[in-house]
């Protein structure tokens, strides 16, 4: 029985060596650099990120023309809206924008839920400039500095008086912010 | 059983080591914890204000709760006990990318985890909720700042609900704010905000990264700003971030970080943008930004100095060797001698002397924002080319004591070629990633003089980055955006700090492996003494 107890006793007191030797060990350890976590104890929560959507390379498969009526999260009752359906339209930082050649860029622009659709604004200063302008084409370029790629940008056959001319079969329209993105909607009567 | 006992080696671990706790180490669980769904928030701007969005975030902080090993149903530990104590609050503003909503708020778990693993309670709000251009109002940087401060707001109020698993754990005197991109731009925005209403709440520091310049006013308020910006950014590639930092107050101290080869979107947990590209890894990104933030709030939002953390900070030890970086620094405790204001009186300074440049072919004072001439800040500076080891500037004013101060300090950048104007100077004094050294000298009243070379503080003065995030033609190749070199005023032992009457810059240096001294265009700003 007391060799017993001793033992217990024994094991005790290794067991609380052993404690103080770990928490020595740990007292000593000088911490890392400021962003290293090697060595670190800290446990975290499994991924609680998800993954972000694959971006789809740029393509331009039409557009169209048409005039803003009414009340619309871009643009103002009277404008002129070209809307670009594609894919892969990209929103970051910034927005895409409409190359016109000769200086000539549309920025006002807004992007629908999936990136199927491109909302231009054409603001009313810029309409004479534009109908001075010769082109044939514009481009369609995503956010950033890269010309390269299938995901930066695409050209589309145009014209000034193309891109100027609501179609004749398309109502007037607005655009509209709901639910954390935009999309159009014909104008209210 | 394995959870059981590595519980059991989590809480004898904590119980039995100070330097542990996450106030002072680095020791932790980390929890998460979501607002409730359904609650909304009305946003005063765009004025008259009244609109109504979703009010989404999480919080992410450190536990000690062992049981959160044992519960199979809850393996991201939502919801476990938060650590004792009273913790610093960080409230962290995400970038915009693609239609985000839910993922860009959740997208920055590597720095709310390290932030929380060092005892800060973090929480990252779902400010796609404002998302879109909106022209006519900064495209929602105020919107934005409203969510952040609104956060900040509603976990102060979380610190007095009993209720609240967060009741008394929030230190509401400690209070910082992070943001990426247009987060970064909210986070600024949110600083100036707070100070017009009164500064209701303790903001004691601000972190971006590579934030927007939509027009957003920089920091105008007592508030310690560190920027962290990629050379190789490809989505804010016109130098937003440097703009904005500089263009800020200088009331606290500030600092910005350029890291060659980081991009816009590796500093989040997965994006990849694919109209940039990065140079250095994601890991390399994560842990400088982690380093850094965590860094700067240790010393300005908590107060301490500890571990060399302040040291890591300004770059005397290196935060992740292999990555080139460099740093401006700016104290808010300085002595200008030459910042280049006001300009066109480069022939003076501003202690009242005169400053003598006969020897060299170019010397002038600019606002050097011009991107078309490479110079993205905010500010004035001086335009230095020397062609002859001769040649120098010298910078003279009346006797001063600069005993008090610790530093000797400008900020410079190597001026890159000029591709739109093949006859520019610049484009033969410098060469393409080569470093330039030249020296330093003090004169005193009795005409002692000590002379330092730049080359022994954290090298010489770089060329600046070739972006492969840009189109080689890009305009916005090669920016330079300035590095400081900070010289202690120990180094000039031998001349009076007491009776200093000059400031001279010698550019008589050789060439050498990597550096091309013997000529140099230049520009330099806030030559100044400092603590």
């Amino acid at each position: 029985m007391t060799k017993t107890m001793t033992r217990i006793g024994l094991g005790l007191a290794v067991a609380i060596v052993a404690t103080v030797a770990i928490a020595q060990v740990r007292q000593e350890r000088s911490p890392a650099g400021p962003g290293d976590r090697e060595g670190t104890a800290f446990r975290m929560s499994a991924d609680t990120t998800r993954q972000a959507a694959r971006p789809q390379p740029l393509r331009v498969d039409s557009f169209q023309v048409q005039r803003i009526a009414g009340r619309s999260d871009l643009g103002a009752d009277g404008d002129l809206l070209i809307t670009f359906t594609g894919q892969g339209f990209q929103l970051t930082s910034t927005a895409p924008r409409v190359l016109i050649g000769a200086g000539l860029t549309l920025e006002s622009t807004e992007v629908n839920r999936n990136g199927t659709e491109l909302y231009v604004l054409v603001p009313r200063n810029m309409t004479t400039r534009i109908q001075g302008a010769r082109f044939d084409s514009v481009v369609v370029a995503n956010p950033g500095g890269r010309e390269d790629t299938e995901f930066a940008r695409a050209s589309v056959p145009a014209t000034a008086a193309r891109l100027l001319r609501p179609d004749p079969n398309a109502p007037a329209v607005r655009v509209v912010y709901r639910d954390g993105a935009f999309s159009r909607e014909p104008a209210r009567p | 059983m394995r959870r059981n006992a590595l519980a059991f080696l989590v809480l004898l671990a904590v119980s039995s080591c100070d330097t542990c706790r996450p106030g002072q180490g680095n020791f932790a669980l980390i929890g998460y914890w979501d607002f409730p769904a359904g609650q909304t928030f009305t946003l005063v701007t765009p004025a008259p204000g009244g609109q109504t969005v979703n009010f989404i975030a999480r919080v992410y902080y450190p536990s000690y709760d062992g049981t959160a090993f044992d519960d199979p149903d809850n393996p991201n530990f939502a919801g476990i006990t938060v650590a004792e104590g009273q913790h610093p609050l960080i409230v962290f503003g995400h970038g915009q990318y693609g239609l985000g909503s839910p993922t860009n708020y959740l997208g920055m778990t590597n720095l709310m985890n390290h932030l929380a693993s060092w005892g800060y309670i973090a929480v990252s709000v779902n400010l796609d909720v404002v998302q879109g251009q909106w022209p006519s109002n900064q495209q929602g940087i105020p919107h934005r700042a409203e969510l952040l401060l609104a956060a900040v707001d509603r976990l102060v109020q979380l610190n007095g609900d009993p209720g609240s698993i967060f009741h008394q754990k929030i230190d509401p005197t400690r209070i910082a704010l992070i943001g990426h991109s247009r987060g970064g731009g909210g986070a600024i925005s949110a600083v100036n905000m707070n100070q017009a209403q009164g500064s209701p709440r303790a903001i004691k520091a601000v972190a971006t990264i590579s934030p927007v310049d939509f027009g957003t006013q920089a920091v105008q308020a007592a508030v310690p700003h560190l920027s962290l910006y990629g050379s190789w950014d490809g989505d804010l590639s016109s130098g937003h971030g440097p703009r904005i930092w500089d263009g800020g107050v200088r009331l606290a101290p500030k600092q910005l970080v350029e890291i060659y080869g980081a991009n816009h979107f590796h500093f989040t947990d997965n994006i990849t943008y694919s109209n940039e590209t990065n140079e250095i890894t994601r890991e390399d990104h994560h842990e400088l930004a982690q380093g850094f933030i965590n860094a700067w709030f240790d010393v300005h939002v908590r107060g301490n100095d500890r571990f060399e953390w302040p040291l890591y900070l300004v770059g005397e030890k290196d935060m992740r060797p292999g990555v080139n970086k460099y740093l401006q620094i700016l104290s808010s405790d300085f002595l200008a001698v030459d910042n280049g204001s006001p300009l066109g009186t480069e022939g003076a300074n501003n202690l009242g002397g005169t400053n003598m440049f006969s020897t060299l072919p170019l010397f002038d004072d600019r606002l050097l924002n011009s991107s078309s001439e490479h110079f993205y800040n905010q500010s004035d500076g001086l335009i230095v080319h020397w062609d002859g080891s001769a040649d120098q500037l010298v910078l003279g004013f009346g006797n001063q004591n600069v005993s008090t101060y610790t530093w000797l300090q400008f900020r410079a950048a190597q001026r890159p070629a000029n591709a739109s104007n093949p006859g520019a100077p610049e484009n033969a004094l410098n060469q393409l990633d080569t470093f330039k050294d030249f020296r330093v000298r003090i004169k005193d009243a009795a005409n002692n003089t000590v002379v330092v070379a730049i080359v022994n503080y954290l090298g010489g003065l770089q060329y600046p980055d070739l972006s492969g995030s840009l189109s080689a033609t890009s305009s916005f190749q090669y920016k330079a955006i300035p590095r400081s070199f900070r010289i202690p005023l120990s180094a000039f032992a031998g001349v009076n700090l007491h009776n200093i009457k000059e400031i001279a810059f010698l550019f008589d240096r050789p060439d050498g492996a990597g550096f091309k001294s013997t000529t140099g265009a230049i520009a330099i700003d806030d030559v100044e003494f400092s603590r």
